[in-house]
């Protein structure tokens, strides 16, 4: 039986809307998982870390030494925590990236090595819970099923159970230790606002003050730059939980038109930071 | 309380000792040269030592919580808050000083996890801030 050339071209005209349409449910979604890898990716290259933030410490909160060798800075193990946040920040950017991956068939990615879930401990000052820790094995072993044969198959439900579990955890408690390290920042500019204060205020021989007051400006500007980072930071990463919290409160309603236009909202918010 | 909440909590906390530095700092800017050198000493020690709890509780992060420390931080957030809106309008400076040292007797009581300490410190708070 031959069938007429008008039913034809509507079932054809059918697949091709249904075939345009199932890509297009998950382009936000790839949208969002690109943004946020790439935001990722570029606040775990960024320098100011424990690191440099201890060493700015070690010397601003004792400012007037007997000898240099008394702010010497033994930051060795802050480095160490510097080294295992940027391997959190490792493991999130995998699993944005999978889920980009997920999202959109024709989407490739180079994936890095994922590395070691952090271990708990204390590293000089900063310390890893054991729950951190837990939730850094988990999406480890998550990211090597989602990344493993087979990842076309799964569902996006399995990539936001992993995500719920213990990525949104993983960027909240990221979040919280990149504002606690701004505070601390804001801690060093009042100190060095108050050494500032006291020595010009009290020094004996009015030709210090100068110099006093150059160095000063010099470091608060310095300070400003990495604080603002760090502010940026918090932001984008508070973003990235809402972008992900969206895509779990509308499993069932990706399809919808509100959904798409909040979610190209955080899309757009990390875009604007990114660049 | 969970890991997050207890986190949260330690971060508020932190902030808000930061900011009763910022206010001990700014009240020292505006007043340096003119108020008596004892209590600027006072107050600038205080400022270090609010500094330094600020870290602390920036640092402590989750390992805040202690057992039944829901309870006491929930009341230390509604103190805190009571406070902030009093404190922007005291201009006397043996109070800014009667405050400070009750917020470090404060946070000494938090940090050492002492549940009596807390109440004694809130309750010399609140006496305080009506002066």
């Amino acid at each position: 039986m031959i069938m007429p050339l008008s039913l034809r071209n509507l079932i054809l005209l059918f697949f091709c809307a249904a075939a345009f349409a199932g890509c297009a449910n998950l382009k936000e979604v790839n949208a969002f998982a690109v943004g946020s890898r790439q935001t990722l990716d570029k606040q775990r290259s960024e320098d100011f870390g424990y690191y440099a933030y201890y060493h700015d410490s070690t010397y601003l909160y004792h400012y007037l030494p007997d000898h240099l060798r008394d702010v010497d800075c033994h930051c060795e193990a802050e480095k160490q925590a510097d080294a295992h946040i940027a391997g959190e920040y490792n493991q999130l950017s995998a699993y944005f990236a999978a889920l980009a991956r997920f999202a959109d068939a024709g989407a490739s990615f180079n994936f890095a090595p994922i590395g070691s879930p952090v271990p708990a401990g204390t590293y000089g000052h900063v310390h890893f819970s054991a729950q951190e820790a837990s939730y850094s094995a988990y999406v480890a072993r998550a990211l090597s099923t989602l990344t493993t044969t087979g990842y076309k198959a799964k569902k996006i439900r399995v990539f936001m159970t992993e995500y719920r579990d213990s990525v949104a955890p993983l960027i909240m408690l990221l979040k919280i230790r990149a504002d606690n390290l701004a505070g601390r920042m804001v801690n060093l500019q009042l100190q060095l606002d108050h050494a500032a204060d006291s020595l010009i205020s009290y020094a004996a021989d009015k030709a210090v003050k100068m110099p006093v007051l150059f160095v000063y400006e010099q470091k608060r500007k310095e300070l400003d730059a990495s604080l603002a980072h760090y502010q940026q930071r918090v932001h984008e990463l508070e973003t990235i939980i809402a972008g992900g919290q969206l895509i779990v409160d509308n499993l069932d309603n990706l399809h919808s038109k509100t959904f798409k236009d909040k979610m190209m909202s955080f899309v757009n918010a990390l875009a604007l930071n990114y660049h | 309380m969970d890991q997050v909440a207890a986190a949260q909590f330690a971060n508020f906390i932190a902030r808000f000792y930061q900011n009763l530095a910022t206010q001990v700092g700014n009240y020292l800017h505006e007043n340096i040269g003119k108020i008596p050198d004892d209590s600027f000493t006072i107050l600038s020690n205080d400022q270090t030592r609010l500094i330094s709890y600020s870290n602390t509780f920036f640092a402590l992060s989750d390992t805040i919580a202690f057992e039944g420390a829901d309870l006491y931080f929930k009341k230390v957030q509604n103190a805190t808050d009571d406070i902030n809106d009093a404190l922007k309008t005291i201009q006397k400076v043996d109070t800014v000083i009667t405050i400070a040292a009750n917020f470090i007797a404060l946070a000494g009581g938090i940090v050492s996890k002492n549940t009596s300490m807390i109440t004694t410190a809130l309750t010399a708070l609140k006496g305080a801030v009506k002066l």
